[in-house]
């Protein structure tokens, strides 16, 4: 599936019901592998320049602002200058081959530029494994890459994230992590839980509470989707999530549209979930996040 | 409910612990600034003989600290041998789980005597 102009995605889009979308870089979600930082945060900032010019003038359409990891200092500087002006709504974070993980202090700009203007960072990864990230994925062909690699990007940022104190030290930044799935947080909670509780007066002082606790500005998006082998058994992975936040408005729908493994809405649509937990899915919990207007 | 007579207060200095049992129930005994605790010896996590761990303290950082590590609360902590869930000796509880809790029993000093009612 190929998108060839913001026209044609529009319609796309509209096939599918959905009104308002968060942009992602395609190509560029494996910047943070360029080893040029200074001309992966100027290709970053073209792209960022295009974005608003040929595709956010579009009804319903808002920008995911690309940073340049490698380049905290310059990133910071491009949230200061597009964070959340011409419908810019979230910054961009990519996670394949990004080198070191995203709980390191390297990144302390980007988290309080993100943080000083109240705009999310969300993480985005892609099927790809560079060198040997995160263990051994190199032995997988595009299956493993895929299947595996995608959640293994999310859970161990979010693990290195976690393990360094980043929600207490920027207490009011908003996190997403996209195109994992969500399976893959109920097990990093529990076992970070088991780790705080062995280590947390040597490793962990940081928290004061399990480090569940401190999930309220966390965003989790649903693509690609669990294939439980029961319907039903979907709520069970929301019930277990909302065992640690105490709610179901941690979870946001994703569609990865056009890849050849987006989530059709009415995938999750059918699944047999509570109304109002699918209106915080589809739309509610997005629109609160990224601070999108609702029609 | 039965009080029980122990070795003099006077025998416990000052940041240490005795080992004791009482109707075979092993408990610890703590002294932390002047002042005595009396604890089961079984960790409410996972069953650790909480009692012959470290007396410890713990880690802090935070903007407190200026996200500066400091050590804190050096011989208040009590450190659980088998998986080092980290307790409060003044007042039993978890640091790092806070529904978990020592089992704790009255204890006091009467004419120089430790006495633990269980």
């Amino acid at each position: 599936m190929f998108v060839a102009d913001p026209a044609q995605c529009r319609q796309d889009l509209d096939g599918f019901n959905i009104e308002s979308a968060v942009l992602f870089p395609d190509h560029l979600l494996k910047i943070a592998i360029q080893v040029n930082g200074d001309y992966a945060m100027a290709v970053a900032r073209a792209y960022n320049r295009w974005l608003i010019d040929k595709w956010l003038k579009i009804d319903g359409f808002y920008g995911a602002l690309c940073v340049a990891p490698q380049d905290p200092e310059g990133s910071a500087m491009e949230i200061r200058e597009l964070g959340r002006k011409h419908k810019m709504v979230c910054v961009f974070l990519p996670s394949a081959g990004v080198n070191p993980l995203y709980g390191h202090k390297k990144y302390y700009p980007i988290y309080e530029a993100a943080q000083e203007l109240g705009i999310p960072v969300s993480l985005h990864g892609l099927a790809m494994c560079y060198p040997a990230f995160p263990c051994q994925l190199e032995q997988f062909d595009e299956v493993g890459r895929h299947g595996f690699g995608h959640s293994l990007q999310m859970s161990a940022n979010f693990f290195h994230i976690m393990c360094n104190g980043i929600p207490v030290r920027f207490p009011d930044l908003k996190i997403s992590f996209n195109e994992g799935g969500l399976a893959w947080v109920p097990w990093m909670m529990m076992r970070l839980n088991n780790e705080y509780l062995e280590w947390r007066g040597r490793l962990l002082p940081f928290y004061n509470e399990r480090p569940s606790h401190y999930l309220k500005n966390f965003r989790f998006s649903t693509q690609p989707a669990e294939e439980p082998e029961n319907p039903g058994d979907y709520q069970k992975v929301l019930d277990l999530i909302s065992t640690f936040t105490g709610n179901y408005d941690n979870i946001i729908y994703a569609s990865d549209w056009p890849h050849h493994d987006f989530l059709h809405p009415g995938r999750l649509l059918n699944y047999p979930m509570p109304d109002d937990v699918k209106r915080k899915l589809m739309g509610e919990n997005a629109a609160e996040f990224f601070d999108i207007p609702r029609s | 409910m039965a009080e029980y007579e122990l070795t003099n207060e006077s025998e416990i200095p000052e940041g240490s612990s005795r080992l004791v049992t009482l109707n075979d129930i092993e408990i610890g005994i703590f002294k932390v600034k002047g002042k005595l605790y009396a604890y089961r010896n079984v960790c409410p996590h996972d069953g650790g003989p909480v009692c012959n761990g470290m007396i410890t303290g713990s880690l802090v950082q935070g903007p407190q600290t200026e996200w500066k590590l400091k050590w804190d609360r050096e011989g208040e902590i009590l450190y659980c041998p088998w998986h080092g869930s980290d307790f409060d000796i003044c007042t039993g509880e978890a640091l790092s789980r806070k529904p978990l809790r020592l089992k704790s029993y009255p204890i006091k000093v009467e004419g120089g005597k430790i006495k633990i009612t269980l």
